[in-house]
């Protein structure tokens, strides 16, 4: 792998973490996934600077350049975030609509007993 | 016995009141018929017409679609112990003459019971061609899948009773949910039936399906592959009784 390559792609690990860490410290970005895109950095981290024993798992995986095989792995962390998001979004998708029905119901049951009271202090 | 009627309504502020007034019609010898209209986040004047008319309504904040809607009827008659509730759409097509046979066949000990487009020609709104088709091929996966066949599977006219309430309670689909419900309370073991309705035309608005050309393409397959999950997913009745 190129110097030029390795110095890009340390920089943009090193940008990202402080990116992730300044939406945390805002509370813009919930630990856990602060914490997904961490280890993906970390993983990054790693394999750039261990390029012996990538050589020998992309001549495993039948991939010509190390470079090509760190992408290839990143592309496929960023995948695995994207799933663990989009079931996030049903998750809170099925909150949301509980919270709905529940406050609508609550809702009715204040108007019914205020309703009440009203043809009470009507008849007075 | 307490019987709720559920009227979800998105956007039915002109038929919402003639609706409900057609519920009022109807007289029950040894049941206590209440209703109530689930004002799904409409963006016209459904809030406010039920406001003005003093009709008991849920007012949902956001728009959760049909299943949500429909779910929270089910969590109302849970909550306040109701022994049947009835789907009734807020639009005005289902006529509420047929409330009491619905209730009659519940009382012969159906857990649910469909009011059923298909069984006989009685509907004076003809449905299409394509509208037939796609009906048949989700009678046939849930026979697949159940045994059973089911004439009407899409009929958002239906009634169920406590036991089935409670399960609505608490799993109920979001979207076109009435092919996949039907499907996983067939397997869990309850007795579905089904009684012939008549449609009537739709008097105001437009139906949520067929305003788009796509849009039935879409639900077919959906609603397919919604009865195949529900299907491979729920256990069927006696299984966990090895």
């Amino acid at each position: 792998m190129s110097k030029n390559l390795t110095i890009s792609l340390v920089t943009i690990c090193i940008l990202v973490f402080l990116f992730v860490y300044s939406r945390v410290k805002k509370e813009k970005m919930l630990f856990k996934h602060a914490l997904l895109w961490w280890g993906l950095d970390i993983i990054l981290l790693i394999s750039i600077f261990s390029l012996k024993y990538l050589r020998s798992i992309a001549d495993i995986m039948g991939i010509q350049e190390i470079s090509n095989m760190i992408f290839l792995f990143g592309f496929v962390v960023v995948l695995a975030i994207c799933l663990v998001l989009t079931m996030n979004v049903a998750e809170n998708k099925n909150k949301i609509r509980q919270l709905t029905q529940e406050l609508g119901i609550l809702e009715n049951k204040i108007r019914g007993i205020d309703n009440e009271k009203n043809k009470k202090d009507g008849h007075k | 016995m307490k019987v709720l009627v559920i009227i979800p309504a998105y956007n039915e502020g002109e038929n919402i009141v003639n609706t409900v007034n057609s519920l009022k019609k109807i007289k029950l010898k040894e049941h206590k018929l209440d209703y109530v209209v689930i004002n799904d986040g409409s963006s016209d004047n459904t809030k406010q017409t039920c406001l003005d008319n003093n009709l008991n309504f849920i007012d949902l904040s956001i728009n959760l679609g049909i299943g949500g809607a429909v779910q929270t009827g089910y969590k109302y008659a849970y909550y306040n112990n109701y022994d049947i509730a009835i789907q009734f759409d807020g639009d005005g097509q289902h006529d509420a003459s047929y409330i009491k046979e619905l209730i009659a066949k519940i009382n012969e000990g159906n857990d649910i019971v469909i009011g059923s487009r298909f069984i006989e020609e009685l509907s004076e709104f003809k449905s299409t061609f394509m509208r037939r088709f796609g009906k048949n091929i989700l009678s046939f996966l849930i026979k697949i899948f159940t045994g059973q066949k089911v004439c009407d599977p899409t009929s958002g006219f239906r009634a169920c009773n406590n036991k089935v309430i409670e399960e609505f309670a608490k799993d109920y689909p979001v979207d076109f949910p009435e092919p996949d419900t039907i499907t996983k309370i067939i397997k869990k073991g309850y007795k579905v039936a089904e009684i012939p309705v008549k449609m009537l035309p739709r008097t105001n608005g437009k139906s949520s399906i067929t305003t788009n050309i796509f849009k039935p393409a879409y639900y077919m397959i959906k609603v397919s592959i919604a009865i195949i999950i529900a299907g491979l997913s729920t256990k069927k009745a006696g299984d966990n009784n090895e």
